[in-house]
């Protein structure tokens, strides 16, 4: 890997990643119906500032906590910015680490990759997807950017060979087309490949199973956001059948980001002064989800943070 | 009442279209295929199957099977304690297995087609002699006369029911002859003799190394075990895997995936791969093909296509139950039934085993190509080449195979290296080679590179 982009920004102010992982964590913690959430591991790549395995640690109390770490370069400086003693660091790139992974406890997966979605990240959630025991979660965050336009080009064309090299034909929907490829339409085809793989590992890991012992994957989020470039995150849980009558679909319908399908929920960040902040608090949970006041900050602004005001981050420290 | 029935059954057939199958489309249909050895492994397979009815999973010592073929008969005998006229009439000749019938624990004869396919295949005149400690038969057939007469009928030319034999004199004896002329020519050939004789070796590895003597042209058939290199480092990965369903036999899995090392090159290809076992019978040998996860199109987890690099890997699947129709073979048990539901998941399952060794396969390769010196080993060739093969069965596993670290790898990688290769006039480069005082060429490789890189780049 070569530089990792938390070298590129600083991952606690990207306001929709921050959200992102609150949301996350909100909806992860209902995994507690299945077992105690001291029981699960948490398996993930992180930033050097360790946010994903601080909230899960703090908001989760998980305590077995594994870092995929292929920043062979930053080794020595990422590992002193660990900030908890239950954190194990795995050096390698994920495809080399997870398959000699153990796989025996209930666990939390997020392959938060930064490059764009190819065959060894496919076979990566593959094995995650055939590995992981029941009341597992698996969220798989990926680029999503269809890229710049360029006028010489048909771009259809273009992102369409693209996309095609680079995950290879025998992953790709037959029915793709070039123009479904731009704005956020990169991302719910990433999603659709992404569902599809872990549809059909998990029909062929079930498939000499008994009906209540067959995985499933209930799908429970699917974020588009662009803190910069344009992100797709996907995951949901891998249940067998009784665990699936422990926690269903229905535990999850109250919370607004909940997506069991190909609808995407799009994390917008609101831009807001702090005192704008403050006054909108005032007036929540009451006037969500219209905001309709105060109407001197733009309506806009207004009903993007009536939606995500509970995850949105406070960074005071940067106000000038 | 009568006559009206019978006059309707008159009328009935009389619309009847005759659709039963001649004899011999029987015979060319189950004939085709097989091949020879196939077929003759089945006889053997079924000589297993007598002797574990008798002894259920126990040591099949003081059993045996002999096999002898020449230009003019082929034969086996074994002491395997006897056909009962029961299942001669019932079973053993019909064509195909009839529901209901029992079946023996653990066995390799599933379809009811073996004995049968075998002889067919081998010539068309057959003498089956059986003895148990109650009964004795002897059905004699000239396939010729046989398929000309429309009744699916064998007769027993001599009948015993109420014989007493000592255990001692119980068995089972095929005999054929009038071989087809290409089978009495290949019985011939010592190559086929010799190819015969690996064949038995190794897909009756599991009967033989129990105590199954068995014998070819009256020279013993040695089980060979399977081996894998025993190291602390280069553990092999070992995984159990149960497949129970309601009313339905368990099928229990074991498999394993790790390094192993060929005595001679000429085998190291034969061994690589992955080796199939159903209730101990090899199906697969070294398979390399998608159907063992390679190069596979339809799979996620991708495991690359077999290449040379790889003849160090073993695997090796046990599929086994009691009751033998659960087990993924075909009928011929020369090749898997890829969408069984069971094969299905155990396939990913393998899959998973074989990719950190498919990992430390590549390392290796990187490792012997980036070495200066050719005769000198890197550490991961002295791992390989320092561990010991031994019997699977005694090889201490791990959950998953874990590739070792060694020192020269451990150490942090401080940059994304990139390999450059080239060639050049050689004069030229003895020239630059001076100029740069370097005492090898990769020092002139890298002295160059410095050069241009300090001079025009940064």
């Amino acid at each position: 890997m070569t530089g990792s982009s938390f070298e590129k920004f600083n991952y606690a102010l990207r306001p929709a990643k921050n959200m992102e992982r609150k949301m996350f964590c909100e909806a992860l913690a209902r995994l507690s119906r299945i077992a105690g959430l001291a029981t699960y591991r948490y398996i993930g790549f992180g930033a050097i500032g360790f946010h994903d395995f601080c909230l899960f640690h703090q908001r989760l109390g998980i305590r077995e906590m594994v870092r995929i770490e292929g920043n062979l370069k930053a080794r020595n400086r990422i590992a002193r910015n660990k900030p908890y003693s239950c954190i194990q660091m795995k050096w390698g790139m994920s495809h080399e680490v997870l398959p000699i992974l153990k796989w025996s406890k209930r666990a939390i997966v997020w392959l938060d990759y930064e490059q764009p979605l190819d065959e060894k990240k496919l076979s990566d959630i593959a094995l995650v997807a055939s590995s992981l025991r029941s009341g597992s979660a698996l969220i798989v965050t990926l680029p999503a950017d269809p890229g710049p336009v360029d006028a010489n080009l048909d771009m259809r064309t273009k992102r369409l060979a693209d996309l095609r090299s680079q995950i290879g034909k025998k992953h790709m929907p037959s029915d793709v087309e070039g123009s479904q490829l731009a704005k956020w339409g990169l991302a719910t085809v990433l999603r659709r490949i992404v569902a599809n793989l872990i549809e059909t590992t998990l029909s062929d890991r079930s498939a000499a199973l008994d009906a209540a012992n067959k995985f499933h994957f209930d799908q429970l989020f699917h974020f588009h956001y662009a803190d910069g470039k344009q992100m797709m995150s996907f995951g949901g849980l891998i249940l067998n059948g009784r665990d699936g009558t422990k926690l269903a679909p229905k535990h999850f319908e109250d919370l607004t980001f909940y997506r069991p399908n190909s609808d995407a929920y799009l994390i917008e960040t609101p831009l807001l002064t702090w005192r704008e902040i403050k006054r909108l608090d005032e007036k929540l949970p009451r006037s969500a989800p219209d905001v309709a006041r105060p109407s001197w900050i733009p309506e806009d602004e207004r009903k993007k943070y009536g939606r995500v005001y509970r995850y949105f981050p406070s960074f005071s420290e940067v106000e000038n | 009442m009568a006559k009206s029935i019978a006059t309707k059954n008159k009328l009935d057939n009389a619309m009847l279209i005759d659709a039963m199958p001649t004899k011999e489309l029987f015979i060319e249909m189950l004939t085709r295929d097989i091949a020879l050895i196939p077929a003759i492994t089945d006889l053997v397979d079924n000589s297993a199957d007598r002797a574990k009815r008798v002894k259920g999973d126990g040591s099949l010592i003081n059993y045996w099977a002999r096999v002898s073929v020449s230009p003019d008969e082929f034969s086996i005998s074994d002491n395997c304690g006897g056909m009962t006229i029961e299942t001669a009439r019932k079973y053993a000749f019909r064509f195909g297995r009839p529901l209901g019938a029992p079946f023996v624990k653990h066995s390799v004869g599933q379809f009811g087609v073996g004995m049968k396919r075998a002889i067919f295949k081998i010539g068309r005149k057959f003498r089956v002699e059986s003895t148990t400690t109650e009964s004795r038969f002897v059905v004699e057939v000239d396939v010729d006369v046989w398929a000309r007469a429309p009744k699916w009928e064998f007769e027993f030319t001599e009948l015993d029911e109420n014989a007493k034999h000592e255990s001692t004199e119980t068995g089972t004896k095929v005999t054929v002859t009038r071989l087809h002329p290409d089978v009495a020519d290949k019985f011939a050939q010592d190559s086929f003799v010799t190819e015969l004789r690996n064949e038995l070796q190794s897909r009756l590895q599991d009967p033989i190394s129990r105590g199954l003597a068995t014998t070819l042209n009256t020279l013993p058939v040695d089980a060979e075990p399977m081996m894998i290199l025993s190291h602390p480092k280069l553990a092999p990965a070992h995984k159990t895997l149960k497949y129970a369903k309601t009313n339905l036999k368990l099928v229990s899995v074991k498999l394993y995936c790790g390094i192993g090392r060929s005595s001679n090159r000429s085998e190291e290809r034969t061994n690589a791969g992955w080796h199939v076992f159903c209730n101990g019978r090899l199906i697969l040998e070294g398979d390399k093909t998608d159907v063992t996860g390679w190069n596979s199109d339809a799979d996620s987890l991708s495991i690359p296509g077999f290449h040379p690099q790889y003849n160090n890997l073993r695997g090796f699947a046990y599929f086994d139950s009691d009751d033998p129709a659960r087990l993924p073979w075909n009928t011929t048990k020369t090749g898997l039934n890829t969408d069984s539901p069971i094969y299905r998941a155990v396939k990913l399952e393998m899959m998973k085993l074989m990719r950190p060794v498919v990992d430390f396969l590549n390392k290796l390769k990187d490792e012997k190509q980036n070495k200066d010196d050719p005769d000198e080993m890197g550490p991961l060739e002295k791992l390989v080449d320092g561990a010991t093969p031994i019997a699977l069965e005694k090889a201490p596993t791990r959950p998953v195979f874990t590739p070792p670290v060694t020192k020269a790898e451990s150490k942090p990688c401080e940059v994304q290296m990139q390999r450059i290769q080239y060639d050049m006039p050689y004069d030229k480069v003895i020239e630059v080679k001076k100029a740069l005082r370097a005492r090898s060429y990769k020092e002139v490789g890298a002295g160059t590179f410095d050069y241009f890189y300090h001079a025009e780049v940064k």
